[in-house]
């Protein structure tokens, strides 16, 4: 396979720091599609975390670093729901009062996607020759899929994962109680939801839950570890990668 | 007004199974049910759209519709009473009491005369106030506030209700749910007949017909509002739309958003007492309009959407958070989303700043709600008032340790030199921290939050990036 | 405390809203003051209705009503209606004494039912609202209605699509009739009922009859018997209203 696209990787700040494999595994994919890549070595974060923490000015300061070295990309390839959501869709509240930033905010927005979506709607493969043996179940993340819209990508990519099975769990689409500094600061309520998200996970019987945004599932393998659950928490970059 | 407690009153919420369950039926039951209504909806759930614009054009254009609705009122025979804020609104209410010389009122529910608190003002004037929404009724008898704005009561159970029956009606303990409300339907019957005045909220008024309307599956608010020889209502100043044609769409959005239903059970449009000749309906119609903090969520363009909200509760029966602390945490008369929102705007934001950072910006109660408010961008919006303080609001900065901390993050994030010394750092620093199967089991400071019911990845020894340099670059260069 | 006036009080709207002084709108420059083609169209396919399209928005009605608890049948004439009423009468127990009695509207529909003659085998009085009488008088009609295990009335319109039907308050017609009786029973022409809301709408906002009328000082949409869900979630039909609702259609 050999196509003439080149991607430029957004590698959300959780995954470059906490979780590089998921990182790689993207880097996998896109050797296997024959896709080349560029990865800017300068960027840091996209400004979610103060964004949501309602710190708009340090957002809007890491949003125009983001713009200067994204927006002459070809394809922005993030392997993170929110912070794609953050990049198309919050970026243009950061700069509603400034018309010469949120133009090129649309305009990098525009080139920007999730790499499931990337890899079903721009490159059109639901089968990246990937397999896996096991029962496999989905987590919706809520800025995947209410901000960005995407349900049926992550999932027709899965089923086609050789060797594997996909196991829609109960409540697949509701919060696994995250939230950022939510989590941190409202930790019993956090519990409480991801105590939820863990039970409808186990109760699916899959071995593996995945999802496309690695807070989320770091969330969720830390309840898992905590309660010393078997059940394998992976990025579905790392599915696919294999 | 209540002290907020927000995370005590959610813990104990939590802690508590018998909540747990009954919040769980409740999502389960209507908040599937309606997501599943608004897809079946002819014009499919984009019809919430077209009910947002509606309501917007109509807040937009509140003074004319305000003028044109009291206009129509006294045209009709009814009487209308503009109150700046709760206390005015109780001052309007005893005053036509007084007249009248009410000694027992019947109430439908209102989450209105919840906010300005108007049982307790009634009581004090010796007036015996009884709500007949079976859920108020249950948690006026119970001593209780509500739970949830359309259903009271869901925080109590069958058998709690079956003792508090026995006790305050005495009659034989039953769980039976029909029995229970049969008990209730007796005993509200007797204050119906016997009431002189009737109290009802109002979920939206006409403008061009001038009238009001009430919305019940009960039939309670019927009741009210045609036996006692007074009928006293109480609007919110937004609800008032501006076209006849406008509720055609509001209603079904309105019964869908609150249970799961086609068509609530009874809507009336009420526009003044009883005209002559006729047997029943009340002698006196009086409507109070309030603004109560309104006029200034209206003021600020980034805020006023939140007066679409049509007072559904449709938020809540989706909100994964409400779904866990119930009603009781949001320590005001609106819980949910909505009252995540409102109360803040209403009665101060630090003082409710709980209420804006204890949400999980999940988006869930924007697809619920049957108007399509943008829920999350206000609580967003609230949380940049508190982090960076707000004139206008009269906020202040909610925590200088959090301010200082993430302009250090700005600092930190606008170098990668810089970043990556600091990856390195706390690399090294993260080694001292307790492990469990590898992942970190405790953290200090802040962190503590994460690792009281959750262990940590730790950081990897090197980047991504710097992985990405040294690995793949150099062999994509080849 | 703050007391303002209605224009103060307008005036503090008008402020929030940033209106200038030069702003004379009126609610007629807001809302649909002439109706469009579309509306004169739903007009005239309302009017236009045959028996056949009749039967199927019975049907759809019908259909509807089920899921409610709410009784919709086609009964062939103004007898057999009223053969049903007693039959209903004759087997349902009095709820809030122990004398069964039955309210009805004063109605011409719900007059050829001619209930007292249907409703004497069984001894049962039926009390019309006593319209040449004194106030003290009329309010006595509320006391019986609370007394009566059977309210009877017509109605203006029945929603297919929602199952619901609309009533105005007239004289003769009161409110109580519909709320106060253990079992609510509507009598309607299948040429009243209607499609959907949007008819419904359309017919009170652009029909002459009833831009003359007006919605009149309360006007009622009753969609199934009173119902509650405020216990644990349960439905429980008779909270506050009846707990049965019936329609039947008289096919003449």
């Amino acid at each position: 396979m050999t196509s003439t696209k080149t991607v430029t990787l957004f590698v959300q700040c959780l995954v470059d720091s906490l979780y590089p494999q998921v990182g790689e595994a993207m880097v996998a994919i896109f050797n296997k599609l024959g896709i080349s890549m560029n990865c800017p070595s300068d960027q840091t974060c996209c400004g979610q975390p103060a964004f949501n923490a309602g710190y708009r000015k340090a957002a809007r300061a890491a949003a125009k670093r983001f713009i200067k070295i994204f927006e002459n990309s070809e394809s922005i390839v993030c392997p993170s729901g929110s912070c794609v959501n953050m990049v198309k869709n919050h970026y243009q509240e950061l700069f509603e009062d400034d018309v010469k930033w949120l133009e090129r905010a649309v305009q990098t927005g525009q080139r920007t996607y999730e790499l499931s979506q990337y890899i079903t709607d721009i490159l059109k493969i639901e089968d990246v020759g990937a397999c896996c043996n096991g029962k496999i179940t989905y987590h919706d993340s809520c800025h995947l899929l209410r901000g960005l819209g995407i349900s049926e990508q992550p999932r027709r990519l899965i089923r086609n994962i050789k060797g594997a099975e996909l196991i829609e769990m109960l409540e697949s689409d509701r919060c696994c109680g995250f939230g950022g500094t939510f989590s941190v600061k409202y930790p019993v309520i956090s519990t409480a939801m991801v105590d939820d998200k863990v039970h409808n996970i186990i109760a699916s019987g899959a071995d593996i839950v995945t999802g496309c945004d690695i807070s989320c599932l770091m969330n969720i393998q830390g309840r898992l570890n905590r309660i010393g659950s078997s059940v394998k928490t992976l990025h579905i970059a790392q599915l696919l990668a294999d | 007004m209540n002290i907020l407690n927000y995370k005590s009153e959610a813990e104990c919420a939590i802690n508590n199974p018998v909540l747990q369950k009954a919040l769980a039926n409740l999502q389960e039951r209507i908040g599937k049910g309606t997501a599943q209504g608004y897809r079946e909806l002819p014009e499919g759930p984009e019809l919430r759209l077209k009910a947002h614009a509606i309501r917007m054009r109509s807040i937009e254009n509140l003074d004319i519709l305000l003028i044109a609705l009291a206009d129509g009122i006294r045209k009709n025979g009814g009487h209308i009473h503009f109150a700046y804020d709760g206390k005015t609104a109780l001052k309007h209410c005893l005053e036509i009491a007084r007249k009248h010389n009410v000694k027992l009122a019947v109430k439908g529910k209102s989450m209105l005369t919840e906010e300005i608190g108007l049982n307790h003002a009634l009581n004090d004037a010796g007036i015996e106030t009884v709500e007949t929404d079976l859920g108020e009724y249950i948690i006026q008898l119970a001593g209780e506030k509500p739970s949830h704005i359309i259903a009271p009561a869901i925080h109590k159970t069958k058998e709690q209700i079956g003792r508090l029956f026995q006790d305050k009606l005495g009659i034989a303990y039953t769980d039976d749910p029909p029995a229970l409300t049969r008990a209730a339907r007796k005993a509200l019957r007797e204050k119906f007949l016997q009431a002189d005045m009737g109290i009802s909220g109002c979920n939206l008024a006409c403008a061009e017909t001038g009238h009001i309307t009430t919305v019940s599956n009960e039939g309670n608010i019927r009741m009210a509002t045609t036996l006692p020889k007074v009928h006293v209502a109480f609007m919110g100043m937004e609800r008032v739309t501006a076209d006849l044609k406008d509720h055609e769409i509001l209603f079904r959005l309105l019964a869908m958003g609150a249970a799961a239903q086609k068509m609530a059970g009874y809507v009336s449009y009420i526009g003044g007492p009883a005209r002559s000749g006729q047997t029943d309906g009340p002698e006196a119609f009086h409507l109070i309009v309030i603004d109560n903090g309104r006029s200034r969520i209206l003021a600020d363009t980034d805020f006023r959407e939140m007066l679409c909200c049509i007072r559904c509760g449709g938020c809540l029966n989706v909100c994964p958070v409400y779904g866990k602390i119930g009603g009781h945490s949001y320590g005001y008369a609106y819980s949910g989303p909505v009252g995540a929102v409102v109360n803040p705007l209403l009665m101060g934001i630090n003082r409710a700043s709980d209420l804006c950072l204890g949400e999980s910006l999940c988006g869930a109660c924007m697809e619920a709600c049957p108007v399509n408010i943008d829920i999350p961008r206000m609580l967003l919006l609230l949380r940049a008032k508190l982090a960076q303080g707000d004139k206008t609001w009269d906020v202040k900065v909610k925590s200088r340790v959090e301010q200082v901390s993430f302009a250090a993050w700005s600092c930190l994030i606008q170098s990668r030199p810089l970043y990556d010394l600091f990856l390195k750092t706390a690399y090294h620093g993260q080694k001292l921290l307790p492990r469990n199967n590898k992942m970190i089991s405790r953290l200090p400071f802040a962190g503590k939050g994460w690792t009281q019911s959750r262990d940590l990845q730790p950081l990897a020894e090197q980047s991504f990036i710097s992985r990405f340099k040294d690995n793949f670059a150099e062999k994509q260069n080849d | 405390m703050i007391e303002i006036g209605q224009a103060e009080f307008i005036g503090n709207i008008k402020k929030a809203l940033n209106r200038k002084d030069s702003c004379k709108q009126t609610l007629e420059d807001i809302i649909q003051t002439v109706p469009n083609s579309d509306d004169l169209k739903l007009l005239e396919k309302i009017k236009g209705r045959d028996n056949k399209i009749h039967a199927a928005l019975f049907n759809r009605l019908a259909e509807n009503g089920k899921s409610l608890n709410m009784v919709v049948t086609m009964k062939k004439d103004a007898q057999s209606a009223a053969a049903s009423i007693a039959r209903i009468a004759a087997q349902k127990n009095s709820e809030w004494g122990d004398k069964k009695t039955v309210v009805a509207w004063d109605h011409p529909l719900v007059r050829s039912l001619e209930l007292s003659t249907h409703l004497q085998a069984c001894n049962i009085p039926v009390h019309y609202p006593d319209l040449k009488s004194g106030s003290n008088q009329l309010k006595k009609f509320s006391t019986q209605a609370a007394d009566s295990f059977i309210g009877i009335t017509s109605a203006d319109f029945c929603i297919a699509q929602t199952a619901t039907l609309t009533m105005k308050t007239r004289v003769g017609q009161p409110r109580c009739v519909s709320l106060l009786p253990s079992i609510h029973i509507a009598v309607i022409k299948p040429g009243q009922i209607l499609s959907d809301l949007k008819e419904l709408y359309t017919l009170l906002k652009w029909d002459s009859d009833e831009q003359t009328e007006g919605i009149t000082d309360c006007m009622t949409f009753i969609t199934g018997p009173s119902k509650t869900a405020d216990i644990e979630a349960t439905l429980v039909n008779g909270a506050h209203g009846p707990k049965e609702l019936y329609v039947f259609v008289l096919n003449e």
